[in-house]
């Protein structure tokens, strides 16, 4: 009985250290990054143990608060883009920026997400939306209230709300995928494709481009998939199709992936199986995919930094809320590179920032 | 003799899933032969172990007449929290990994167990509550953040990618069977020997035949419950370093693995054949039954299909296993001209 | 020993004793405190003063476990078994539990079971679950179940209701057995029941106290009934006295294969036909095929001059035929509904205004005439079912079939589990009814049930019918041993 009781007393005390280490743990080790030094007034998320950073605001009296709100919480991209909110937050004493995003890529979730911040009275609304059309309403309505909305990778919103901000021409970014993939397959082969979702539009964008490219100018390489396959942003799904599209399609050479997700679980499958014959061509960010980049299991990978997209749309927001005319046709700079000299055209803020990830560079990304 | 053993094996609902089970693979054979490799069924094995993992010890809780929707939570939490400790300290040892997962299983099992036990509360009721609670707790005191592969520690990786053997391909790439098969076969044997060579294991299923009796033949329930549910965190959380290995990835709160695939795993034990209402199950009907249901997820594309089919044809099984049991034994019953339960 | 409940004194100064190798019966009315009785000797209740003495060690109270130790084994009436399990682990399992066994030694379980079953001559499949097993081989079970663990006294609740004639002797015959071998037996019944042939003593609780202890040769159902009571009951005779003969119900050749075969009858309006048998006989089938609930594969139904074959309950009902099941609890009520819901269940339609809304005065009324004429004991009509005594509760039952207003009522076996205080009223009120010309067969096989109500009598053994007895028949003095007599023959 006695025995039992100080086991019993002893797991407590191991499991109080297992969270106490977690938790402490958090800001001071190795992830500087993961510090977000903003307030974070609906947040959600996990409060940080160490103290934040105070946002200059008290003695403003001009005071903006913009809120941004991308696709989901808790996934490596969003995290990154969250800290370039919070980077534009420190850089501007009269601005109380942060991100809240809802818990799953969800269309609904986020409208939801909207109307509460439109109640709320902020200032400006940043949306990365998981489904443009969906939002539609809701972004009148911010409209309506008086709120400045400013949408990035949601061309449908265009016109709609303030401004879209684009970090690249999607065509474009599609096309260069495309071309780097023929290159890598030798110009042959058959190949397979995956956006996020077919009602994504930059995906959809970013497929067609790398898919007429491919048509144009490699006539061996063979589409397998008339239809890309969907995983949802979600790396389990995003796992499950690939690894059922290397079992089907044995005699596979190449994979244009228009998400994070299913490049790095294609490059994990082929590390998995040792399987060197089929190329990779994705989407990248480097903390998912750095290290197949380096060990060559992912042939291209390409992006942008969402850090500097969140501080460009961020940025945007807060030229409208100052009364900056941001004229169509001229261009604008939104303070990041790539996003400096921006194209204005039909309500779309457009940038240049296209990164290809190489062996040589991925390490110098933080995100 | 033996064909009569044969024939009560087919007459068993294990028996005509597993008749099912051979005939969806011949059809997926032929409509696609690249199914039929053996690189394709170790591959099945290795994505399919933490499902029966996971398995196993909601066969526990099955049998003694509970359900509970609480343990894929425990096995993100307990998996992530285990990953976050290894990040941190840099201790990279498996060992290690699993054991802060199985101890935080454990934990959260036992709150399961104690407040199923004391507050009399419905199984149901109690583990979709303690769900949330769950990942509220690793929220508040851990966070959400998702770990991508490359700040993953090196341990759940190198797991995930080791084999037991390899079967090299045409095409040059290789198949193998994984480790994961080791902790599969040993909690498979293990929860075999628990439910029938056991004291514990038997007040388990006692306890699903009949509460009353369970406790008037002397069996101490409070231990009984806090075993099953402390078994089941336990494998939940093996369960969730497997499935981490597996991907090599992590987001608590944004992805799908392992979340929402309770009430799926639940399904696929009772297609098997464990009775919901407790008493009756093997752990080969939850074999048989979790192996079906992954078929059905993995072979769309082979078949050329959406992933809406795959509902479908889930769904159908367990209405149809469901049914057919069901119609049966209203027909033995209404023969026999008893009206009740 | 004394024992209370709040302010219900439920033992009062009960003193018992039981010897070596003795079969004892302990027989009292729903109520009478005899199972508070058997589980404060079993130690699930510590009685509130009092000594037990169990093989002359005293203790004040027992626990469960000191009980176990000593030999006491109660056998529930719902035996406590585990249904999915096979014979052998439920014999075994309780001693397993008692010895504190970690591991599971299959072996040892069925030569413990298999040990068991030969001490009482019986063989079983050890291997078979409980559940596809019959009442009676179930009740073996959990004897066998308490002789592994050494009991030398078995408390057995109710053992006979659910037993037929047969069954009922291979127990009579294995406790005799136990008693040589020295085990003490005590039955625990509210009837004058078949075991009293059997037993040395019988002790007759009432109101929590012990009337006496009667050497069973010394007992018969008069004395039994007026101890129990405490006043003379006497079941009223029943004479039909309705004037038109022409026949409500006739039944020409009825056959269900398998079940019961070429069964004829005829009913009168007043009429009140007893059905007979042992289990097994067919006559709860052939009721059932009357309801709709077993149709028939050949012979003829004729309702009031017309043939009709019923394949629902919902047609029989419709065209006035009501049957009071068998099983009170899972079949003829809603136990945890009130006596309004319960009364008004079968005549929903006649309960609702246009457009099928419930008329809630109306069920209220209907469900009071019901208390009033059928006298129901109880604090209110929104009473829940589960709270009133079984008599009440089937008084309840009775009300909710009568108020269909059925030409013709089945009843079968309707005092199952009802005292005979209640059983008395219970036959008035079918009395009653019969004699305002409603056709009423009644179901039976408690012999006084059938000659204080029926003017008919059929008796049916294996599906056949082996006997028929008009009114004249049931008046002779004999008519008891002929009718066993037809019961029991080949």
């Amino acid at each position: 009985m006695n025995k039992k009781k100080i086991f019993a007393v002893l797991m407590c005390l191991v499991l109080v250290a297992v969270f106490a280490l977690t938790a402490c743990g958090t800001p001071a080790e190795e992830t500087p990054s993961e510090t977000p030094a903003q307030e974070e007034p609906a947040q959600e998320t996990p409060a940080q143990e160490e103290p934040a950073e105070e946002a200059p605001t008290a003695e403003s009296d001009e005071q903006f608060e913009i809120v941004m709100i991308a696709k989901t919480e808790g996934l490596a991209w969003f995290d990154a883009m969250k800290r370039g909110v919070a980077e534009f937050n420190d850089d501007f004493a009269d601005v109380n920026a942060y991100q809240h995003s809802p818990e799953g890529a969800d269309a609904a979730k986020q409208a939801a997400m909207i109307e509460d911040y439109i109640a709320k009275g902020v200032d400006a609304i940043c949306c990365v939306p998981n489904d443009p059309k969906a939002l539609i309403p809701v972004v009148q309505k911010a409209k309506e209230a008086g709120i400045v909305v400013v949408i990035h990778e949601g061309e449908d919103l265009a016109g709609i709300a303030d401004w879209d901000v684009e970090v690249f021409d999607n065509y474009e970014f599609g096309r260069v995928m495309g071309q780097k993939l023929g290159e890598a397959m030798g110009g042959k082969g058959k190949y397979a494709a995956n956006v996020g979702g077919l009602t994504m539009q930059t995906h959809m964008q970013w497929w067609q481009g790398g898919t007429d490219y491919i048509k144009e100018n490699f006539p061996d390489i063979e589409l397998v998939n008339e239809q890309p396959y969907e995983d949802q942003d979600d790396a389990a799904i995003a796992y499950d199709i690939c690894k059922e599209i290397l079992r089907a399609h044995p005699d596979l050479n190449g994979f244009l992936g228009c998400t994070v997700e299913s490049g790095s679980s294609m490059c994990r499958l082929l590390k998995e199986t040792n399987n060197k014959n089929v190329k990779v061509s994705c989407l990248a960010v480097p903390s998912a995919l750095g290290e197949y980049i380096k060990e060559g299991w992912c042939a291209n990978g390409q992006g942008n930094s969402p850090i500097d997209a969140g501080y460009a749309t961020v940025m945007c927001a807060y030229k409208v809320l100052k009364g900056e005319t941001i004229e169509e046709g001229s261009t604008v700079d939104l303070g990041k590179p790539g996003m400096d000299n921006c194209n204005v055209k039909d309500g779309v803020i457009k940038g240049d920032a296209t990164i290809i990830f190489t062996p040589e560079n991925v390490d110098q990304y933080d995100f | 003799m033996k064909s009569n053993a044969i024939k009560k094996f087919f007459s068993k609902t294990e028996g005509y899933i597993l008749l099912i089970v051979i005939v969806y693979c011949i059809i997926v054979a032929a409509v696609n032969p690249n199914f039929m490799t053996p690189g394709n069924f170790l591959d099945l094995i290795r994505s399919s172990s933490w499902y029966w993992i996971l398995g196993f010890g909601v066969l526990l809780v099955l049998l003694s007449g509970g359900i509970d929707v609480s343990y894929t939570a425990i096995a993100i939490c307990s998996g992530y929290v285990s990953a976050c400790v290894i990040q941190r300290t840099g201790i990279e040892n498996l060992a290690f990994a699993f054991f802060i997962a199985i101890l935080i299983g454990l934990w959260f099992g036992a709150i399961n167990g104690f407040l199923i036990h004391y507050f009399r509360l419905p199984t149901l009721i109690a583990t979709l509550g303690t769900k949330t609670i769950f990942i509220g707790i690793m929220a508040a005191l851990v966070g959400v953040e998702a770990i991508n592969t490359d700040h993953l520690p090196a341990v759940f990786k190198d797991f995930g990618l080791a084999k037991l053997f390899t079967v090299p391909t045409e095409t040059g790439a290789e198949y193998g069977l994984s480790v994961f098969f080791i902790p599969l076969v040993i909690l498979g044997i293990l929860t075999w020997f628990i439910l029938y060579r056991t004291q514990i294991g038997r007040s388990v299923v006692a306890l699903g035949n009949s509460e009353v009796s369970a406790e008037r033949a002397g069996y101490n329930l409070f231990k009984t419950r806090m075993f099953i549910y402390m078994y089941v965190g336990a494998l939940a959380a093996v369960a969730g370093v497997i499935a981490i290995s597996d991907v090599a990835w992590i987001a608590p709160l944004s992805s799908t693995m392992i979340r929402g695939t309770e009430l799926t795993i639940i399904a696929a034990l009772i297609i098997g054949g464990v009775k919901l209402t407790g008493g009756e199950g093997t752990v080969f009907a939850s074999i048989i039954g979790l192996l079906l249901v992954r078929l059905f997820e993995t072979t769309l594309i082979f078949l050329g299909l959406t992933s809406s089919w795959q509902n479908f044809f889930t769904g159908l099984v367990f209405v149809a296993s469901l049914s057919v049991t069901s119609l049966q034994r209203a027909r033995k019953r209404r023969r026999m001209l008893l009206f009740e339960e | 020993m004394y024992k209370s409940f709040g302010a219900v004194q439920a033992l009062k100064n009960v003193s018992f004793e039981v010897a070596p190798a003795e079969i004892h019966c302990l027989v009292g009315e729903n109520g009478s405190g005899k199972s508070t009785f058997v589980k404060t000797v079993a130690g699930v209740h510590p009685p509130d003063s009092g000594e037990i003495i169990l093989n002359g060690n005293s203790y004040p109270k027992v626990n469960v476990r000191e009980a176990i130790k000593e030999g006491i084994q109660v056998i529930y009436q719902d035996l406590s078994l585990f249904p999915s399990m096979t014979v052998a682990e439920n014999i075994a399992t309780n001693r397993m539990i008692a010895e504190n066994r970690r591991f599971i030694n299959w072996k040892e379980i069925r030569e413990i079971a298999a040990k068991q079953l030969e001490r009482i001559g019986v063989s079983l499949d050890l291997d078979e679950a409980v559940e596809n097993l019959s009442v009676a081989n179930r009740q073996l079970v959990a004897i066998c179940r308490a002789l592994s663990l050494d009991a030398k006294l078995i408390f057995m609740d109710e053992p006979t209701t659910a037993l037929t004639k047969t069954e009922v002797d291979r127990l009579l015959n294995i406790v005799l057995d136990l008693k040589s071998k020295g085990i003490s037996v005590v039955f625990i019944s509210h009837k004058l029941d078949e075991v009293m042939e059997v037993a040395d003593l019988v002790s007759i609780f009432r109101d929590g106290e012990k009337v006496g202890d009667f050497p069973s040769s010394e007992v018969n159902e008069k004395m039994l009934v007026y101890h129990m009571t405490g006043r003379k009951v006497e079941y009223p005779r029943y004479n039909r006295t309705y004037k038109d003969d022409t026949p409500v119900l006739e039944v020409k050749n009825l056959t269900s294969n398998g079940k019961y075969e070429d069964v004829s009858f005829t009913v009168r309006k007043g009429d009140i036909l007893g059905l007979t048998g042992l289990l097994g006989a067919g006559r709860t089938e052939l009721a059932l095929t009357l309801f709709g609930l077993n149709p028939q594969d050949s012979g003829k139904i004729i309702l009031e001059g017309k043939e009709r074959k019923f394949t629902t309950p919902y047609q029989a009902i419709k065209s006035g035929i009501s049957l009071v099941p068998e099983n009170r609890q899972t079949q003829g009520c809603y136990m945890n509904k009130s006596i309004t819901d319960n009364v008004a269940a079968p005549i929903l339609d006649r309960m609702a205004n246009g457009g099928g809304v419930l008329n809630v005065n109306k069920m209220k009324e209907h469900a009071e005439d019901t208390v009033k004429t059928l006298r129901v004991v109880t604090a209110g009509i929104s009473t829940e079912l589960q709270n009133l005594s079984g008599g009440n509760q089937q008084k309840v039952v009775l009300g909710k079939w009568i108020g269909t207003n059925p030409k013709v009522l089945i009843l079968d076996s309707p005092t199952v589990g009802v005292d005979v205080g209640s059983k008395e009223e219970i036959y008035q009120h079918i009395q009653k009814f019969a004699a305002q010309g409603t056709a009423v067969i009644l179901i039976s096989d408690e012999i006084p049930e059938i000659l204080a109500n029926c003017n008919k009598l059929i008796v049916m053994k294996k599906g056949k019918v082996v006997g028929r007895l008009e009114s004249d028949d049931l008046n002779v003095a004999d008519v008891r041993d002929r009718i066993h007599a037809l019961m029991d023959s080949n």
